[in-house]
């Protein structure tokens, strides 16, 4: 930097005890509370917390778009020094999109649907730079090429709706970038996006922050894309920093009793499992009710309810490092590994090791298979008939569930793995193949023939706010599958009594209605509910992706423990590869519609085969900042195909490094052919793959099951 | 885990303390319809106890009389009481409102659900049916009606009723179809619950509030389509007293008598402004972007 002196000494972006209040007609929201925290150009912070700890809130407001009852109440927003409240509205207007800009989550609410996006980009420079309009599609150009959208020029008039998720997630970060900013605000700049198209929009956060030395504030819940991308992290509990550090000291000597939790909660994707997670208690408290002196006290391992902690705000004081500090009363009893043993704080070493055997059965026998189905929509309803195309959602898949195992299905969204769990217990009626529930064929059984099996077959749904009936009270969701089928008697009033204990809710709440719970209580509902029939399948489809990843780990524990006791069989659905590594005996990994691998647990996760897993694999974060550095990445390029018109031969040949690494290496025995944009072997576009059995008990669907792990990516 | 449920699930307040906390007694149109419709309804009940005279005793000595202690709103032209017509003619009215709002929203509800549940040929059918009689205008349609089977109370309500029909049951057909592809619907299907159940427990709960407010709309429309059937001559027969037909009656005389027809036509519009209020005030109160304003959830 020093070398060149026309560079500008490095900016610096300040919050200074800053207070968000939102005035709200039952009470004062307290969204952000003294909050300090700054940021120096070509840094990147990571702010961590779950929903609802006010760090978007925090950095809306140096964008100065926090909304109307919402109120800086006290501290202030400094940039170079400059506080930004003493600067006169039009400066400050400049200040934003010029000298600060933001990516937000979900880049298809965020991008303008009726403009061309390239129009949207040319509209934000020269809303701030008095520039031609030839320049200024110059610059949009430049930044859209930057941010790697192939044929720029090309897709310049394109609308948001003609791009994909990551894609339109790039056009974002270009309109951010198109004004030279030196700070960028993303909040929860991958949330919305599969982990493939996370790794690609990390790796170019990463790759630009080099390149255009911006500083960058990454707000996410996600502990493995901070360990992955921050310099610094902050993490935030009920509106305040708890604990704030480089990011080495955060995650191998954390120093707030909440941020240690955090991460013995989380199920890890690298490491083999422990029998139980270790889930935080309770929930997020609500901003409106912030529980009094440290609001983590009531959820605390360490706190014991002293007098400290709940009378007390706890400060930001300096633990270990001179930029690491925490703010707890005890944090000398942290630091003490006996207080540490006492408190149940497992070792680092725990981690390691053989995966634990989980406490139940051996799996028994074969209680589904399912032979070849087939499950197509037919899509473009004014079309005549035979003119319609057909979805195909799931097509061509063999497999079979013993008793009391838990198979884990994977795959990026729209691969089919909603649609065929949901298929698996009838749903959705398949368009060819057989599903054998204990010996049944229960393919082309109508509703009325379903309906005395749906008792051992059940689902849980992704959103338990969504899938369950809002005008309902608990008593009367619980108490349906009971009258429907004319078993309704006191029995069953006292079996919901039980079924309620049984998930872990107050017996006492039954006459309240869903929204009246907070989203992993509601959970448990919808857990109760699949369980109130005494099941034997249940379909879990990404049964804990909506919920907190403190509150994630008391369900997966609850599931565990009632299929320990209950003999269950799961079927789990999840994109969460960390909490499939957990959960699951076998895995089953989906690309377009047909399964491309499947093997025990194990030996999956120890060295997955098919190029498909691999780089579905390699593109998890892990929460450890050592690995991440050390890690190579398998970054496949593109998105999910259209299941209308998948690719000709192996669905995954335009994507597959495989294949690119085959055709590179040109050998004799291998004609090639020219697939997207690069030379590929011949077979791999002819025909589809056969399942090969591998002695190691991975099947998989390539056409070179042999080849060895992909060199230089070490994995 | 039982004591975390405990602690993090708000308690239950009573009815009157949520009642208090619901945007309903802050929003003064709301509140304005259900005062002007309570009045109205208590009118229509209790007119034959508060009239102070027959409405149907002519008295030509004292025709077009004033209004005054004894005559509270003059009389016509037949000398008859207009303040006790008015008071009779308010059962006409609420006779009209209440049938059509029930008989429109039973036979819009049904119509709807069937089209946005079942969807596919029955939704093309039914909605092929409803723009058809959508394509006429309510009051038309209704003349039209009552041309061909004759006037009376009972084709009075029938033509209005299938004027308003379809527009409840537009609404319907879209709610539905917003509520069937929630996974609470899935969910019911997952246990193995009748389909007829679905709909009666899951869907109607759910999507009956903004079809109750195009019920209470066209409850207004109706008083308005009634007082204008009768103002034609087409609806109640004279000498039976309407809120239209007074108007009729006081038409040749507006200029030199105008009590007649204005405190007539000004029950029409307060009957009909009451309604309406009480439909958009619940329409407000319920809709749920107006509601996020005033939740906790302010971050989304």
């Amino acid at each position: 930097m020093s070398d060149h002196p026309p560079a500008p000494a490095a900016s610096r972006l300040a919050l200074r005890n800053l207070s968000i209040h939102f005035a709200m007609p039952n009470g004062i929201v307290r969204a952000v509370n003294d909050v300090s925290i700054a940021i120096a150009q070509g840094e990147t912070v990571g702010v961590v917390g779950e929903s609802g700890s006010g760090k978007s809130v925090t950095f809306l407001s140096v964008m100065g778009i926090v909304r109307a009852p919402g109120r800086i109440v006290a501290g202030s927003i400094e940039l170079d020094g400059r506080s930004l409240a003493t600067l006169p509205p039009e400066e400050l207007r400049q200040t934003r999109g010029r000298d600060i800009a933001m990516v937000f989550q979900d880049p298809q609410t965020s991008l303008n649907p009726v403009f061309p996006v390239g129009q949207q980009i040319i509209d934000v420079i020269r809303a701030h730079a008095p520039m031609s309009r030839e320049a200024a599609k110059r610059r949009a150009l430049e930044v859209l090429d930057l941010v790697g959208i192939p044929e720029a020029a090309r897709r310049f008039g394109n609308y948001p709706h003609q791009f994909s998720g990551g894609m339109r997630q790039r056009v974002m970060i270009a309109m951010a970038l198109a004004l030279r900013p030196r700070f960028i605000i993303a909040d929860e700049p991958t949330t919305a996006l599969d982990v493939t198209m996370q790794a690609q929009i990390l790796d170019l956060l990463q790759r630009l922050k080099k390149e255009v030395n911006v500083g960058l504030v990454l707000i996410t819940h996600d502990l493995g894309v901070v360990a992955q991308m921050a310099d610094r992290v902050a993490v935030m509990y009920a509106g305040r920093i708890v604990e704030q550090g480089p990011v080495d000291a955060i995650f191998h000597q954390p120093r707030h009793p909440y941020t240690l939790s955090l991460m013995r909660s989380m199920p890890r994707v690298d490491a083999a499992r422990t029998a139980m997670l270790f889930p935080i208690g309770g929930a997020p408290p609500m901003l409106s009710n912030i529980p009094p002196g440290c609001a983590f006290h009531p959820r605390c391992f360490l706190s014991e309810a002293r007098a400290p902690c709940r009378e007390t705000v706890p400060a930001l004081e300096p633990a270990g490092g001179a930029a690491h500090r925490s703010a707890c009363h005890f944090l000398p009893e942290l630091a003490d590994a006996s207080v540490r043993a006492r408190m149940g704080v497992p070792a680092a070493a725990a981690r390691t090791g053989s995966d634990a055997k989980p406490r139940r059965a051996a799996p028994g026998e074969e209680i589904l298979r399912v032979e070849d189905l087939k499950v197509h929509f037919p899509v473009g309803g004014l079309a005549l008939p035979w003119q319609r195309q057909r979805i195909k959602a799931v097509d061509g898949v063999s497999f079979s569930v013993r008793r009391g195992e838990t198979i884990g299905l994977v795959g990026e969204s729209g691969c089919g793995k909603s649609t065929l769990g949901r298929t698996l217990i009838r749903l959705l009626a398949p368009s060819a193949g057989r599903i054998h529930f204990r010996g049944t064929d229960i393919s082309h059984l109508g509703p009325r023939e379903m309906r005395p099996l749906r008792n051992h077959l059940q689902m849980v749904f992704q959103d338990p706010s969504a899938s369950l009936d809002p005008r309902m009270t608990v008593f009367e969701i619980l108490q349906e599958p009971f009258l429907v089928r004319g078993m309704w008697d006191e029995k069953a009033r006292t079996r919901i009594a039980e079924l309620m204990a049984r998930v872990g809710l107050d017996p006492s709440h039954a006459d309240r209605r869903p929204h009246e719970f907070s989203g992993g209580q509601r959970q448990r509902i919808g857990v109760a509910r699949a369980l109130a029939l005494d099941p034997e399948l249940i379909v879990l489809d990404e049964p804990v992706s909506a919920l907190d990843v403190s509150v994630q780990a008391q369900i997966i524990n609850l599931l565990q423990e009632l299929q320990a006791d209950l003999g269950l069989t799961y079927i789990f659905i999840a994109h969460d590869l960390s909490v499939v590594r957990h959960i699951s005996d076998r895995v089953l990994v989906m690309y377009l519609g047909r399964i491309v691998e499947g093997a025990e647990r194990d030996a999956f996760f120890a060295a997955p085969r098919h190029p498909y897993s691999r780089a579905l694999l390699s593109a998890v974060p892990i929460p450890d900042p050592d690995k991440e550095r050390g890690r190579g990445r398998i970054v496949i390029q593109g998105g999910v195909p259209s299941p209308i018109n998948p690719p000709a031969g192996c669905h995954f040949h335009p994507r597959c490094a495989r294949a690119t690494l085959l055709g590179v290496a040109g050998r004799a025995d291998l004609p090639l052919v020219e697939a997207a944009g690069r030379p590929v072997p011949r077979r791999c576009v002819e025909a589809y793959p056969p399942i090969t059995h591998n002695p190691d008990t991975h099947d998989q669907a390539c056409h070179f099951p042999e080849e060895g792990p992909l060199p230089g990516l070490g994995v | 885990m039982t004591t975390s449920a405990t602690a993090d699930a708000a308690p239950s307040p009573s009815l009157w303390i949520r009642l208090r906390r619901t945007p309903y007694l802050r929003h003064r149109g709301l509140m304005t319809g259900v005062v002007l419709t309570v009045l109205f309804v208590l009118v229509a009940l209790l007119g034959p106890l508060l009239a102070p005279h027959d409405p149907l005793t002519t008295n030509l000595r004292n025709a077009l009389a004033p209004p005054g202690a004894d005559y509270l709103l003059g009389t016509d032209r037949f000398g008859r009481d207009v303040f006790s017509r008015l008071l009779f003619g308010a059962r006409a009215s609420l006779l009209v409102a209440l049938s059509v709002g029930a008989i429109s929203l039973t036979c819009g509800v049904i119509i709807g659900t069937a089209a946005g549940f079942a969807g596919g040929w029955t939704d093309r059918i039914l909605l092929g049916l409803i723009n058809i009689l959508l394509a006429f205008p309510g009051f038309l349609l209704a003349l039209a009606f009552v041309a061909v089977r004759g006037s009376s109370l009972g084709n009075v309500i029938a033509a209005v009723a299938i004027a308003y029909t379809p527009r409840v049951a537009i609404v319907m057909r879209a709610v539905v179809m917003t509520i069937r592809p929630r996974q609470f619907i899935e969910a019911s299907y997952a246990i193995g619950v009748p389909t007829l159940r679905i709909v009666w427990k899951h869907v109607l709960p759910n999507s009956l509030p903004p079809v109750i407010v195009v019920a209470t709309v066209s409850a207004a429309f109706a008083v308005l389509a009634e007082a204008g059937l009768s103002f034609l001559g087409l609806g109640v027969q004279p000498p039976a007293p309407t809120w239209g037909n007074v108007i009729t009656e006081g038409r040749p005389f507006l200029v030199s008598h105008p009590w007649i027809s204005l405190s007539a036509g000004a029950s029409i519009a307060a009957a009909v402004t009451g309604l309406n209020l009480l439909g958009d005030g619940v329409r407000d109160t319920l809709d749920p972007f107006l509601r996020n304003q005033t939740s906790t959830n302010i971050f989304k």
